[in-house]
């Protein structure tokens, strides 16, 4: 890799972020690596992931669709999906940024951490946004709101490349006036209210702000997380009293759905074997269905206008 | 196991988890306080002080409890799983489209709506072979209609038409649906829940109307009772169908209903409630109308569909062992639906039901009825002049009669001088109508035509006349069967007969139900494997492919070999001046097996021998082998509601 020596740090973020923006974030920033590092718990710090870091570029993506709102909520769990994108972007920076200025970036991780289990995430992408500016901690469990873009998801690169950090931002736009008065009139604001776990409380002060955000992690990942039910399902499975039970608790249709899951993840059979097709004359015995014919066709073709 | 290591391997045990599990639950990831907005406003020293409150990382709790990290990585994830609760994911199913949650509404799974155990038990009888279920879908034969879309229709359509006339009163289509929603509403507040079995003995009455829309409505299991039947009959019956509810007529005469049902309740485990057809009800029971009235309007939530049972009849039983049958919204409903064209009834027709409401013909007039929105003209108790007047003053244009119901009118002088010019069609059912009665009630009705309908409990209508055909047929014959059944007469050996040939009647369609509920023995003998239901009626197609019932199988006296049916016999021997009517029925004979004993119910004031029986069949030329050898006069033939004699009821003296 060839280092470039006359890289200004200012032109370096400007060209950066809009790399990003022009990919399809929303918002990025960079992050005081500083901060993140004295903030991060032990063990999920950028110094322990990846000790040479200089800066961190977070970016947002858009979540859902207005229309997404008004679905059923186990449709609107489809549309987390969304956040593949903000790592595509994040994938792409960190190219960019070796590839322009020479400096090593990578990626950052954004899933869990392996030898932690699947709720540790090897870094907080929400802190490293808190930080660059792009989110604040909402009282909805933390999640990061922005008051222009609202729900985003967000991803991070790390690079070698010092680059001026952003602030973190002036206002939060967590609690609304609306959801003070409702707070004000029932103890909770709608996103404790209609909490489906009744995981979140907390406390709002007398200037509206929020004062205490209570989180109860454990029972909103029964919400999220279904890995856990698998094991679950099949130990409930191995323990059922009769058959009846056993095939209920492992075929019915929402156990059959964590099966597919898991099928889509390792790359199963899902929706066709192609074993009709493996036999179809059609399919493979046309003319053009044969890679070898079509291509000495092609080149007949060729020598023939030659 | 964590990072590929063993629990021997990193030290732990089952005690640790205990000592610990809490604690490293509660103080890492998974229970987040933050106080404040200090990340964001990099208020340094409140960052510190709150560090533990926002969940320690793995690394951070072993430090503090002096555990290694794989330990607390272990124990951690452990607990996790212990606390997961896998059934709340549910929660999301109520959510989203303009539904929130709400604390106070939330019912958890595990607390909603279930069948009771006797409920499963009941819909194990509709056990249909997945061939015959699979072509009665695809034919459309069946469909998703209940008796509930069926009275919505009528009610949001037409809702002032009258949809039944009885008792000096008249009930509107709007109304009766009102009223039966709101007693929905209260049974379900009882604690009757769906697929439950809610017996009934009233007599044909908008309340039992209302009754039958109301148990649909909340998806019960309407168990009629016959209105003759006492403790010694009901008991048995509520208890196969394990009731939990009983609604009956106030206390007559001679009957005190309410009281007998409450003295059942100690015996029958299941049956919680008494409901009596009257304002005042007794103590121990609760009053109709008032659970009527104090229902809600709510709509009900949880609604049969089609596939749900409906109705749980016993047969009728000209034996005296009654079978238990369970019908279903689809193949109660298919029949009237694919029967209806025959009938040609429309919304602005009048139709009096003769058959009783508690028998499965009863029921099937009803649906008839609602299916093409007309009325229901209501005869609450049968007697020939009841009769007469009833379509004197109601003038009903459409009737279903039994052979009995005519015969009576006949026989005392009634149908000849009754006004039955309203009547368009009228429909003779429930046993075999000797022709005469068929041609009488014919001639009775200048503007109508008589049809003949045979049906069973079974199946409802199986055959039927054509009312635009000939006399004789529809006086004579049962005609062909219902659109899409088939019928069949076999022999001993199962071959099918050839026309003109007596045989045992098979028939199959959509409406047959799948089997007897607990009922093995039946089972076995009246199904066959590819879905002909023995009917134990001996019948024979004329070669004009007509059909006419000749007997019972059942019936059939084996003497020495030679089978004798007796049915013409019996047709001779009620002709007998003396006789008011006739049955015969095989006495056990240790030589020839069985003989033929009569049993007659006389004229009043008559007498009869058996040398006289004999010489009146001589008269009319019926062969000697088939006279009956033993006579004996009964005071009260043993009938059934729909008028059949019972014969595994009667015995020699």
């Amino acid at each position: 890799m060839t280092v470039k020596s006359d890289i200004d740090p200012q032109e370096a973020k400007k060209a950066i972020l809009e790399y990003c923006l022009k990919k399809g974030a929303l918002i990025a920033g960079v992050a005081d690596i500083n901060a993140v590092n004295r903030i991060a718990p032990e063990g999920h710090r950028p110094s322990d992931l990846w000790p040479r870091a200089k800066s961190i570029i977070s970016l947002g993506v858009g979540g859902q669709t207005q229309g997404a709102w008004a679905v059923p909520a186990k449709a609107l769990g489809y549309f987390g999906s969304t956040e593949v994108r903000a790592y595509t972007v994040a994938y792409g920076a960190a190219f960019y940024i070796e590839n322009k200025f020479g400096k090593r970036a990578i990626y950052c991780p954004p899933d869990m951490d392996t030898e932690a289990g699947p709720r540790v995430p090897f870094q907080s992408l929400k802190l490293h946004a808190e930080i660059a500016g792009i989110g604040a901690r909402s009282l909805a469990g933390d999640i990061l709101l922005h008051p222009e873009f609202g729900y985003m998801y967000f991803a991070s690169v790390f690079t070698e490349l010092e680059l001026p950090p952003d602030q973190p931002m002036k206002e939060n736009p967590c609690p609304t006036t609306s959801c003070v008065d409702l707070f004000r009139r029932s103890g909770q604001t709608p996103c404790m209210k209609f909490c489906p776990v009744q995981c979140l409380s907390g406390d709002i002060d007398e200037d509206g702000n929020q004062a205490e955000m209570r989180y109860d992690m454990a029972s909103c990942a029964e919400m999220t997380q279904q890995f856990e039910a698998v094991p679950g399902v099949l130990a409930d499975a191995i323990r059922a009293e009769d058959q009846e039970e056993r095939e209920d608790l492992l075929f019915d249709a929402e156990n059959k759905i964590l099966w597919y899951k898991m099928s889509v993840g390792s790359g199963g059979l899902l929706g066709q074997c192609f074993e009709c097709m493996r036999v179809c004359p059609i399919a493979n015995q046309s003319p053009q269905a044969d890679p070898i014919r079509r291509y000495e066709t092609r080149m007949a073709a060729k020598a023939e206008v030659e | 196991m964590t990072r590929g290591l063993k629990r021997s391997q990193i030290g732990m045990s089952e005690e640790m988890i205990q000592t610990y599990g809490e604690s490293v639950f509660e103080m890492s990831h998974n229970i987040q306080v933050r106080r404040g907005d200090a990340v964001r406003e990099l208020d340094w020293e409140q960052i510190e002080a709150t560090r533990a409150d926002r969940g320690m990382s793995d690394a951070e709790l072993a430090r503090q409890f002096g555990l290694t990290q794989d330990q607390v990585t272990y124990i951690r994830t452990i607990m996790e799983r212990r606390k997961f609760k896998r059934h709340n994911y549910h929660r999301l199913y109520d959510l989203g489209g303009g539904r929130r949650f709400r604390s106070d509404r939330f019912i958890p799974h595990a607390e909603r709506f279930e069948f009771r155990a006797e409920a499963i038990e009941l819909r194990k009888s509709l056990d249909f072979d997945p061939r015959i279920a699979s072509k009665h879908l695809r034919l459309g034969n069946w469909n998703g209609d209940t008796v509930t879309d069926w009275l919505d229709k009528w009610s949001n359509e037409t809702p002032d038409a009258i949809a039944a006339i009885g008792g000096g009163e008249e009930i509107t289509f709007a109304q009766i649906r009102e009223n039966a929603l709101r007693l929905a509403n209260s049974l379900l507040e009882l604690g009757i829940r769906k697929g439950d079995v809610v017996a009934i003995q009233l007599p044909n009455q908008i309340e039992f109307m209302t009754v039958y829309f109301a148990v649909c409505m909340m998806g019960g299991v309407l168990s009629t009772m016959h209105m003759p039947y006492r403790a010694g009959e009901m008991e048995p019956l509520l208890k196969h169908g394990s009731a939990r509810a009983v609604i009956c007529a106030p206390a007559a005469d001679s009957y005190d209903a309410a009281a007998a049902m409450l003295d059942m309740c100690t015996r029958v485990k299941t049956l919680e409630h008494v409901i009596v057809a009257s304002g005042s009800a007794p103590d121990g029971t609760l009053s109709l109308p008032r659970l009527i009235e104090e229902g809600t309007k709510d709509q009900i939530e949880n609604p049969p569909v089609a596939s749900d049972p409906v109705i749980l009849c016993f047969t009728s039983g000209t034996s005296s062992a009654p079978k238990a049958v369970v019908h279903n919204y689809q193949t109660m409903l298919a029949n009237n639906r694919i029967a209806e064209p025959i009938y040609n009834m429309t919304r602005d027709d009048i139709v009096l039901g003769g058959p009783p409401f508690t028998h499965a013909f009863g029921i099937c007039v009803l649906n008839l009825t609602l299916m093409v929105g007309a009325a229901s003209l209501l005869m609450p108790a049968f007697t020939p002049p009841t009769l007469i007047e009833l379509i004197e003053t109601s003038k009903p244009t459409v009737m279903f009669v039994a052979p009995a119901h005519v015969a009576a009118c006949l026989k005392a002088g009634l149908l000849d001088n009754g006004n039955l010019s309203s009547v368009r069609i009228a429909t003779i059912s429930g046993s075999a109508c000797p022709p005469e009665i068929a041609y009488a009630l014919e001639n009775a009705m200048p503007n109508g035509s008589v049809g003949q309908m045979w049906g069973m409990t079974e199946c409802f209508m199986g055959l039927h006349t054509p009312f635009d055909g000939p006399a004789d047929i529809r006086c004579e014959s049962l005609g062909v069967s219902t659109p899409t059944f088939e019928a069949r007469m076999i022999d001993d050996k199962g071959s099918v007969v050839a026309d003109g040939e007596e045989g045992a009647l098979e028939i199959r369609g959509c409406s047959i139900i799948a089997g007897y509920f607990n009922n093995d023995e039946a089972n076995r003998t009246a199904f066959t494997g590819d879905g002909w239901f023995r009917t134990g009626d001996l019948a024979c197609r004329d070669t004009d492919g007509l059909l006419r019932i000749t007997g019972r199988e059942k019936d059939l006296i084996n003497r020495g070999g030679i089978k004798i049916n007796p049915t013409d016999i019996e047709a001779v021997i009620d002709n007998h001046p003396a006789v008011l009517m006739s049955a015969i029925a095989p006495v056990p004979d240790d030589v020839l097996g069985e003989r033929a004993c009569v049993y007659i119910q006389l004229q009043p004031d008559a007498s009869v021998t058996l040398e006289e029986i004999c010489n009146w069949l001589r008269k009319n030329h019926v062969a000697k082998m088939k006279w009956p050898e033993r006579l004996e006069i009964v005071g009260q033939m043993p009938m059934t509601p729909t008028r059949k004699i019972i014969k595994g009821a009667l015995a020699p003296g």
